[in-house]
């Protein structure tokens, strides 16, 4: 399947305050990364809904957001995390990403997907650098990984484009992201 | 493109039953959102989210959990559950004021496991937040039960209302 997803605001319908914009469902091909791009600046936020699995890495690592494909050192993130054992923290800064955690890799149990939701706040404004919440985990009866997460990126372009990518490898058949707008 | 996070059924409790369901859920939407505002007549208990009728015996539920309680972070796991928890580190008591937001992602589809992200409040114990996994098959989700722990019934009030959202 094609990597890259056009979206065009002529396409999209006035009216609801919660709607879908687009979604790519990974086929039996995998993909490297998935991109919505082209987003509508026409709503107040954006969210981003999924299920991942990759098939890369030994371990469950988190997935890569970047926006308007800047891969520079533009991003911060800070983290809440459970393990099943032990709370933590983390934060990394002049990330060249936004973390997203976690997917579910090879190592997982079949059919085991990780799960995520994730806000992008005042997305179009210009004015603002942009921030990001996110909730996501992955539980896969012998371990599991929970992650509350907030990111940052230090440019106050609109958002246009959002990109994912696993750690290693590819996403897998049946990873999910679902886009949607918000609007105020 | 669709309006897409519609209610699909709310109950409200009369303060007479322990058990709430949701059946012949509409599979016309992608992720499902359970949005619950719960208390109990007595004692302190969970409220159980179960999928497709499963009971005690379909222990294929586990969940990894993160909580702060006012005075520290904690995070646990566990197996063999027999659903979806609303919470694992909150008990919901006597108060209405447990509050628990499920996001169940795409439930209709046949060759996934289920996964679940929650969040859940109680003003007066701390937040949480947990993810869960549902190995009993990859069937999709047409019905859920919210049962609370321990023949617990709950409080006449508490709500439970259930949302479908639809990706293009």
């Amino acid at each position: 399947m094609s990597p890259i997803l056009g979206i065009y605001a002529s396409s999209m319908r006035s009216g609801n305050s919660y709607e879908s914009i687009a979604t790519v469902t990974v086929g039996s091909g995998g993909a490297s990364s998935i991109t919505f791009s082209s987003i509508p600046s026409t709503y107040q936020h954006l969210q981003i809904r999924g299920i991942v699995r990759s098939n890369g890495g030994a371990a469950n690592n988190p997935m890569y957001m970047t926006l308007n494909s800047d891969t520079s050192a533009n991003y911060s993130w800070h983290g809440l995390f459970g393990d099943g054992a032990s709370a933590s923290a983390a934060a990394s800064i002049n990330q060249s990403r936004i973390d997203i955690d976690r997917i579910a890799e090879a190592s997982a149990g079949s059919n085991i997907f990780g799960s995520f939701v994730t806000d992008i706040l005042d997305y179009a404004n210009t004015n603002k650098f942009k921030t990001t919440r996110n909730l996501g985990g992955i539980d896969q009866n012998s371990s599991g990984f929970i992650f509350f997460e907030s990111g940052l990126w230090r440019n106050t372009n609109a958002v246009s484009t959002i990109s994912f990518a696993p750690p290693t490898g590819s996403f897998v058949q049946y990873s999910s992201f679902a886009l949607y707008g918000i609007k105020g | 493109m669709p309006s897409t996070y519609e209610p699909i059924a709310t109950t409200t409790a009369s303060g007479s039953s322990g058990t709430v369901s949701f059946t012949s859920i509409p599979q016309t939407y992608t992720d499902l959102v359970l949005v619950m505002q719960v208390g109990y007549t007595s004692g302190s208990h969970y409220a159980v989210v179960r999928a497709n009728g499963d009971a005690d015996a379909n222990a294929n539920y586990g969940n990894t959990y993160v909580a702060g309680d006012g005075s520290s972070a904690l995070s646990g796991r566990n197996g063999g559950l027999s659903g979806f928890y609303s919470s694992f580190a909150l008990l919901g008591n006597t108060t209405l004021n447990f509050i628990s937001t499920m996001q169940i992602f795409n439930y209709t589809n046949t060759t996934t496991f289920k996964s679940s992200l929650t969040r859940a409040n109680l003003a007066s114990s701390g937040v949480e937040a947990v993810v869960a996994c549902r190995r009993t098959d990859t069937n999709a989700i047409t019905s859920l039960e919210i049962k609370a722990t321990s023949s617990a019934v709950y409080a006449s009030g508490s709500i439970f209302s259930l949302y479908g959202i639809k990706a293009a």
